[in-house]
């Protein structure tokens, strides 16, 4: 059941706008023209706009959660590889130089 | 210039940050009744609504910068801020609220009929207790129950969260109640529990 407060507040009235005074307002902006920016600051807008984040907290989130989800990845990826073999292969390396005599 | 009449508000700003007039235009003309009703709810009078819209929509021509889209913000929701805070000023400016202009809801030939005379009272006691609200309280009645502004946009347009919000309204219609109770518009909330309570 609506309320009574509610139903004199859903009753409370607004008068018109004059109709011409959008028209009004329009014809007052024409006569503050805006100062133009420099072609620079214009470049930078662009820029700005073009590169804005909508949601600067979300996107760093994601971002994190990215970067985690990739180096968790990776780090599974060399798990096969242990020091020892990274160790082994390098002087292996060195024992071996290319050109070498046999 | 490409098409304005169907590009969103936000495209639309995007233009009048480059200063251009005519997509200017198109946004004034698409929002000059809603927004005029946002400030006529705050202040109360037609004259001075309108001169809080004219301002509020020359301050975005002459420094559209300030929306910014970077925010994320809608176009509206960033506007009714600028036209509740323009009022606001002005009513701390005044000190005074001018009263509700009855004459603006009557035209000027029309015959004053015992009903009409009726509802205008009843009008003026409810737009007398709003304008008597804390402006925080009767900008957030106004966003929730006139502008159908879900509560986060209100609370949004505020600058205040969800919480806060509903505890302002919760308080305005508290006060509101009080107020209409002792002027008779409504019953007294005791009044009806022991009529229910008789009924039962």
């Amino acid at each position: 059941m609506q309320d009574e407060l509610d139903t004199l507040l859903a009753a409370r009235a607004v008068p018109l706008a004059s109709s011409d005074l959008a028209e009004r307002i329009i014809a007052r902006a024409a006569m503050h023209p805006v100062r133009q920016k420099s072609w620079l600051a214009e470049v930078m807008n662009i820029l700005t706009d073009f590169f804005a984040v909508p949601q600067p907290a979300l996107a760093l989130a994601l971002t994190l959660l990215l970067g985690l989800t990739l180096g968790f990845n990776l780090n599974t990826a060399f798990a096969g590889i242990t020091s020892d073999d990274l160790l082994t292969s390098f002087t292996a390396a060195d024992d071996n130089p290319e050109g070498a005599m046999p | 210039m490409g098409e304005t009449g169907h590009d969103s508000d936000e495209a639309l700003m995007h233009r009048v940050r480059r200063g251009d007039h005519r997509a200017y235009a198109t946004l004034v003309r698409r929002h000059t009744n809603m927004f005029f009703a946002a400030a006529y709810r705050m202040c109360g009078n037609r004259s001075n609504a309108e001169e809080i819209v004219q301002e509020a929509f020359l301050k975005l021509w002459q420094k559209p910068a300030a929306w910014d889209p970077a925010k994320g913000t809608k176009f509206t929701t960033w506007f009714y801020r600028v036209v509740i805070n323009i009022s606001i000023d002005r009513q701390r400016k005044e000190k005074k609220y001018t009263g509700p202009a009855a004459l603006d809801f009557m035209p000027d030939s029309a015959p004053r009929a015992d009903e009409e005379m009726q509802r205008n009272e009843k009008e003026t006691i409810v737009e007398k207790a709003i304008a008597a609200l804390p402006d925080r309280q009767k900008a957030a009645l106004n966003l929730c129950y006139y502008e159908g502004l879900s509560n986060k946009e209100a609370a949004d347009t505020l600058g205040i969260g969800i919480k806060a919000l509903e505890s302002l309204l919760m308080r305005a219609k508290t006060t509101l109640r009080g107020d209409m109770e002792r002027s008779g518009l409504i019953m007294k909330t005791a009044y009806k529990e022991r009529r229910s309570s008789h009924a039962g």
